[in-house]
This record gives C-alpha cells, structure tokens and sequence, in this order.
C-alpha cells in the first residue's frame, strides 16, 4: 500500500516536473554525455537563458 | 504495417465485452434521458456521463481504426523526433509528457466562451455538436494533421498546403491563417473587456499579475535559473492573494482607480499587447504562460470535480425557441448553421492544425501515439466544453438572458432589464437581478456579454457549493473572472507575436532586413501593425451600438471553421495522392459538413434581409436612416448610426474574404484530386523517407500487458544498447 502510494506521488512528481520543463537540463546532460562525450557542457544558469532565448524566435502558439 | 502489432492483439475476452457492452449501454440510457426530458428536471450528471461513454467508444474503436487502417501508423519507422534528435526542438518526448504539452497548447478560452453563447437555444444542441462534432470532425482534423505533419518532419500546415495542394491554396491558407490570427485576438480581448469594465475587483487582480508574472520572470532570469516548480507555486500563491486582496479594493477608496471603462480598458490592452510583443520573452510571456497553465489545469479540475460533488439539475431548456425562431438575443440567426460557428473550440478548432503541424509532430516518440496526442487532447478540450455548457445552463435562465443580451436589449437598469427578459418569455425580478450582483460583489451583472461573467456565475455557483458555501460566492467568481481573463491575455501575448513573426516572414520576401527578428524597427512596425489590427476590431467591438460580441463572435467562428476547412481539405488531398480514395471520407465528409456549416453562415452573413442577421442589410438600414438624418434604436445619435454602418460594412466584407478563401482553397484542392485520380497527374507526396526506428514506447496511455513485459526485457538490457529519453521516466506499470 504504502509503496504503491510512493510510487503514485513520485510519478505524479516526475509529471508535473516533465511537463513543466524543470528537468530541461538533466535531459540536455544526458543527451550530450550520449551524443558529443568529452565536451564542456553549459551551466544550468546558461542553459535556463538559452533555451529561454530561443523561444524568442519561437513562441510556443496558444489556441483559443 | 506489422508494427501496429501492440494496440492488434488485444484480444476479445468475455470481460473486456462485457465492459465496453456496459459503456455503450450507459452512454444510451444518458443520451435518451437528455434527447427525451421536456418539463421535468434533468441533473447535469447525464451530460458528463453522455460525453464521457461516448469518447470512450469514440477513443477506443474509431480513433483506432483511423491510426490503423486510414493512417497506416508504423511503429517500426522513426519519427522525426527520434531521427533528427538535436535535444532542442527535435527530442523524443513522453506520451503522457506531451499530452500535457499539447492540450496546454489548445485548450483555452474558446471552448469556455461557445458553448455559454450556444446554451441561447438550449443545452442539447449545443452538447450534441459539441461531443459528436468532436468524434467525427474536431479530433479527428487534429490527429490526421498530427499524423501528416510528423510524417513530414513537422512542417506547418500553411507549407503542407503549399507542398501539397500548390501555391494558389497555400497563399490561401496562409492569408486565413493570419485573418482568424486578428479576428480571433480581437474576440478574446473583448471577452476580457466585458468582464473587466467597471469591475474593481477584478481589473485590480488582473492587472496584478502583470507584476507578478515580471517577478517571476526574474525570479527565473536571475535567482533561480530553472527552477519552474517552485516560481510556478510562488507564482499562483500571490496570485490567490491579489484576487483576495482585489475584494479589499473593492471595498476601499481606492476602487474608483480600476473601475475603468471599456473604452479605457481597450487602450490598456493594446499598450500591453505591444509591451507584451516587443520585450524579451523571460520578463512577461514566459511566467504568465507557466501560470496560466497551473490556473488552466487546476481550474478545470476543479469544475470537474465540483459538478461530480454538487450534481447541480440543469435549469435550461433541451431546446429553447429560439432554436428554430433564430431570433435570440444572445447571436441571431437559425440553429443550422450558426451553433456550429458559434461553438468552434471544443468541436472542431482550425486554429489546433496550427499547434498540431508545429511543435508536437516534433516531440512525438511513436507513431501509434498520434491517437492519444492527437485525438485524445481534443476529447478531453471537448470534456471542458462539455463543463462551460453545464455551468451556463445550471443558471436560472431569466439571469442568463439578463447577463447575455446586448445593452440595446436590456437597457441598463434593472427594471428595464427585468423587463426585457419578461419580453423574451422568461422571468427574473428586478430584485433577484440586483440580489444576484450582490452575491458576487459586483455593481450589476446585466448586458455583461461575452460568456466570461457567465461562466463566472456558474462556476461560482458549482464551486460554492462543493468548497466554502455562499461565503466565498464572490471570491469564486472573481477567480473564475480572473482565470480566463489570464489565459486569454497569454493567448493575446503569444498569438501577437506569432503574427508579428508571419508578417516579419511575408515581408522578409519583399525586403531582407524585416525578417531578421534582431532589427529593432522591424519587430517595432510589425508589433504595431498587429496590435493595431486586432485593436481595431476590439476599438469596434467595444463601442458597437448593437454590442461587439454578437456582431464579431459570428466572424470568429466562420474564420476559425475556415481553417478547419484548409486543414481538412489538405489531409484529404493526402489521402487522396497517396492511394487511400477508399478512405478519404474520414476527412471528406467532415470537410463537406464543415464547409456547408461555414458557407451558409457565410451567405446567411452576406445575403440574408434581415438586418440582425445579414452585415449589408444591416448597412442599409442604417445608411437609410443616416441618408434621412434619423436616429434609430439602439443608435442613440447620428454618429452611431454612421458607426454601424461603417461596421456593417467591414464585417460584410470580411465574410466575403473568408468565404473566398474556403472556395478558393477547396477548388484548387478539387483540381489536384480530379488530376491525380484520372491519372493526368503523377501524385508527388513531400513524405519524409522511412528509417528504421530503434526506440520503443507504449502507444497507449496505459500500457497493455505486453508493453510491460517488452519493458522488462528492454530494462535487463544492458544500458548501452538502449536509446531513448532519460531522466528516468517512472515505470510505466503500475498505474494501469
């Protein structure tokens, strides 16, 4: 029971974390260890600015 | 085709029979207590239950056989997402994850607002268009545009039209595009004008959260870059503050400050809309989108909620009279076809093809997924549809009419307004009217148009009685006001910079500099042009003499039907070039129920006699009038006759534009089928070369037992020999 409910809670966590966007930079982390290994990576504080920047030229559309 | 193996085998066992029997069975008894009620009471739980058993069946067995046997969904070809992988905008997303995404992206105003106006000629009509427009045309265009656009590496519908019909309807497409772009932004802006103007309360929230979405921005900028749990939370926490705080105002000397005219509040929205375009995305339009999200997805739970605990019993009629008479106050003309233009979010939403063919087809992992994504985000759109209709029909209908005709019917006090509705064949007094204004602590609530104050009430009423009791009635409403006028201000934000981008784009062609997003000048003139656009019509809409809502509302829904009409005209082009005639009514036959819905309201708005329905009968009454030098009612001077006519005739001409372009698009689509299927044409499809796909995902929400056990095995692996997204998705067990 008790698991069962923390695993509810931790995957309610992961959701909301997911589609919020918080967990942007562990995915960039993982992609570049997977894809370019050995290279510097941005900070968090860069990352967070870049991909913030790119919606500059982006906009997400919102409908009605 | 092999690769549909996972949602194909699921075998039919004496349970799962049983269980979908029942589904079936409870959708019909829910179907025949709402078609077959008249005179007695009906509780609004059947609704809920009508269009929840009938998405169930849609989901599972139409919504399946349109990704398996029309789309040819093959899980074992790589999306682009998994192809072009760059962990930017090409990045293998989770289903469920992207569900989210997407119906953040579609879900908002409009279907809050359509079905309140709709609720005029009774629930039923309304609800039936709402969920069997939903099964057959709204989640349908979304899903085969999902599908199409990935199959495409994400191209927009306005590139797919051009690929794939040419460049007559491409140019066509593209031209509705940005119309229904100004229309709409103009519509919403005077929803939140009407729920605004000389509400204290609520312009003070509202304009709260301009500061607190810029403290967010710099929350998120400087102090905590990425952190949008915790911002999100302080975000929503000091917004619950400032609608408490906004009943202080209320009460202080401070309120006559924000009690503003709408004439006010339109300059403060379009100094805001070019503010809101012209700085840099962290400061305003990011933070309020990550807000309006927190608001939107616990608001509609909320209401969900609330009408399951309260079981409110529907006050409104199946059918009014003003279903056949079409002559109600709220929008005139007959039910067919005008519930269907003024329903358009909720059941079929051109403007989704746009959020369909841009950033999902990006993010998708799997193909079968497009069902879920696709369809499903519109089901669930449609449920909150659903919900606007329940809260606007469970109101005593003399305060609905009240509340929803224009200020030239019901006058300004609460005699005349009582007395009007008397008119219409429906009673309220002119004490309950000031009563019911009292509870929500708001000066009065007649001719307040525009669905928002509406739904407000009602969803005071739903939530006041499940949380808090007639205490909280007037926080509940200005939360209510408060949550869409937020919403549609992110919309307005959003959707002017995607037309400040369109045009930079367009005008780029002519002169280089315009379209490079640096140029300062350039981003200033086209923010300007755009605002200016959209303003004008919402200038028009607040100073009209017949009221803004029911003479540009119509206009929204036929520009917002005409995109629908592109995006299913390209699809079924698609279908037709590739070899799939035999399937092509799945489009075809929404696309023709579409374009007779929009072409008739498109003549009745041209052609028709009567000056409350037709734009150019309107203008000749008027011109008439203003010829003789008379002033007729509601215009109240020589000028606003002169106003109406200038109206009349910017609307008449722009439903002659948007009639046009359906002709012109569906035309130039005619003459590619006729080509391609007496072989004069060799059809080219702009399809993406398939490669092989090396990543695995459940298809459905809940995986099957199947999708368990492959995730096993892929989880004994060792990691090295497995792709796909990280950060640990939790296991998709479980919960199913």
């Amino acid at each position: 029971m008790t698991a069962r409910l923390r695993r509810a809670v931790t995957g309610a966590l992961w959701y909301v974390r997911e589609v919020l966007g918080e967990n942007a930079y562990d995915h960039y982390l993982a992609h570049q260890r997977r894809n370019h290994p050995g290279e510097a990576v941005l900070s968090r504080r860069e990352f967070e600015c870049r991909r913030m920047d790119a919606m500059e030229v982006r906009p997400g559309q919102r409908c009605c | 085709m092999n690769a549909t193996a996972t949602p194909d085998t699921a075998r039919w066992t004496p349970g799962r029979i049983a269980i979908w029997a029942a589904v079936a069975v409870l959708g019909a008894i829910a179907w025949g207590i709402l078609a077959l009620a008249r005179g007695e009471s009906v509780n609004a739980v059947w609704l809920v239950v009508a269009a929840l058993c009938s998405y169930a069946i849609a989901y599972r067995f139409y919504a399946r056989f349109i990704a398996n046997r029309v789309l040819g969904v093959d899980d074992t070809r790589a999306t682009p997402a998994e192809r072009l992988d760059n962990d930017v905008d090409f990045q293998p997303t989770d289903r469920r994850v992207l569900f989210g995404h997407h119906f953040a992206a579609i879900a908002g105003a409009g279907p809050l607002v359509g079905p309140v106006l709709a609720a005029q000629m009774g629930y039923l009509p309304g609800t039936m268009w709402i969920i069997f427009g939903v099964i057959f045309a709204g989640a349908v265009q979304d899903m085969v545009i999902l599908f199409f656009s990935m199959r495409r590496d994400g191209k927009s519908l306005g590139q797919m039209a051009r690929e794939e019909i040419g460049p007559i309807g491409g140019a066509a497409a593209l031209l509705a595009v940005f119309a229904i772009m100004i229309i709409l932004l103009a519509v919403l802006a005077l929803v939140v004008v009407n729920a605004l103007a000389d509400s204290p309360w609520g312009t003070f929230s509202l304009a709260m959260t301009i500061p607190i979405a810029l403290f967010m921005g710099f929350y998120l900028r400087v102090l905590r870059p990425g952190r949008v749990i915790e911002t999100s939370a302080i975000g929503v926490g000091l917004l619950l503050a400032a609608i408490v705080l906004g009943g202080v105002i209320d009460h202080s000397s401070l309120a006559p400050a924000f009690t503003l005219s709408p004439k006010t509040l339109v300059v403060c929205l379009v100094v805001y809309g070019f503010a809101a375009s012209v700085l840099p995305v962290w400061m305003l339009l990011a933070p309020r989108d990550y807000l309006s999200t927190f608001m939107k997805v616990g608001t509609i739970g909320l209401l969900a909620v609330g009408i399951l605990f309260t079981l409110p019993v529907l006050e409104n009629e199946a059918v009014t009279k003003f279903a056949s008479s079409g002559k109600g106050p709220v929008f005139a003309g007959p039910l067919f076809p005008f519930v269907f233009i003024i329903i358009a979010c909720g059941a079929l939403s051109g403007f989704h093809a746009l959020i369909a063919s841009g950033t999902t087809p990006k993010l998708i992992e799997k193909e079968s997924q497009v069902r879920m994504v696709g369809y499903g985000a519109m089901l669930t759109e449609s449920f909150v549809a659903v919900m606007a209709m329940v809260a606007a029909s469970i109101l005593d209908q003399g305060l609905y009419f009240a509340m929803n005709s224009p200020p030239g019917v019901v006058g300004a006090t609460v005699q005349s307004a009582s007395q009007a509705v008397t008119n219409l064949g429906f009673t309220i007094t002119p004490d309950q009217l000031q009563a019911a204004a009292q509870q929500v602590e708001e000066s009065t609530l007649i001719a307040r148009t525009g669905g928002a104050p509406t739904l407000a009430v009602g969803m005071s009423t739903i939530f006041s009685g499940a949380f808090g009791g007639d205490a909280l009635k007037a926080f509940w409403y200005h939360f209510a006001i408060m949550f869409e006028a937020l919403f549609i201000l992110t919309t307005v934000d959003a959707g002017t910079r995607v037309g400040r981008f369109m045009l930079q784009d367009t005008l780029g062609n002519v002169w280089k500099p315009m379209s490079r997003p640096s140029w300062r000048p350039g981003v200033y003139a086209t923010s300007a042009v755009v605002v200016g656009l959209w303003g004008y019509f919402l200038w028009v809409g607040v100073t009209d003499p017949l009221g803004g809502i029911n003479q540009l509302f119509p206009l929204f829904g036929i520009a917002n039907q005409l995109l629908a009409a592109v995006a299913l005209t390209v699809a079924t082009t698609i279908l037709v070039k590739s070899g799939r005639l035999k399937w092509a009514w799945v489009t075809a036959v929404p696309l023709a129920w579409d374009a007779a819905v929009t072409l008739s309201a498109s003549w009745y708005k041209i052609f028709s006699g009567d000056p409350l329905i037709g734009f150019f009968a309107q203008r000749d009454k008027y011109q008439q009038a203003l010829d003789a030098g008379k002033v007729i009612p509601p215009a109240k001077s020589l000028d606003d006759v002169g106003q109406i006519v200038t109206n009349s005739t910017v609307d008449g001409v722009l439903s002659i534009l948007f009639a046009a372009l359906i002709i012109v698009v569906i035309a130039d689509a005619a003459r590619i089928w006729y080509q391609t299927l007496s072989g004069r044409r060799e059809p080219v499809l702009a399809e993406a070369p398939a490669t092989e796909s090396h990543l695995w995902a459940p298809s459905g929400l809940f995986p099957t037992a199947e999708d368990r056990a492959r995730q096993a095995e892929l989880r004994a692996e060792p990691a090295g020999a497995r792709r796909g997204r990280g950060g640990g998705a939790p296991d998709d067990g479980g919960d199913g």
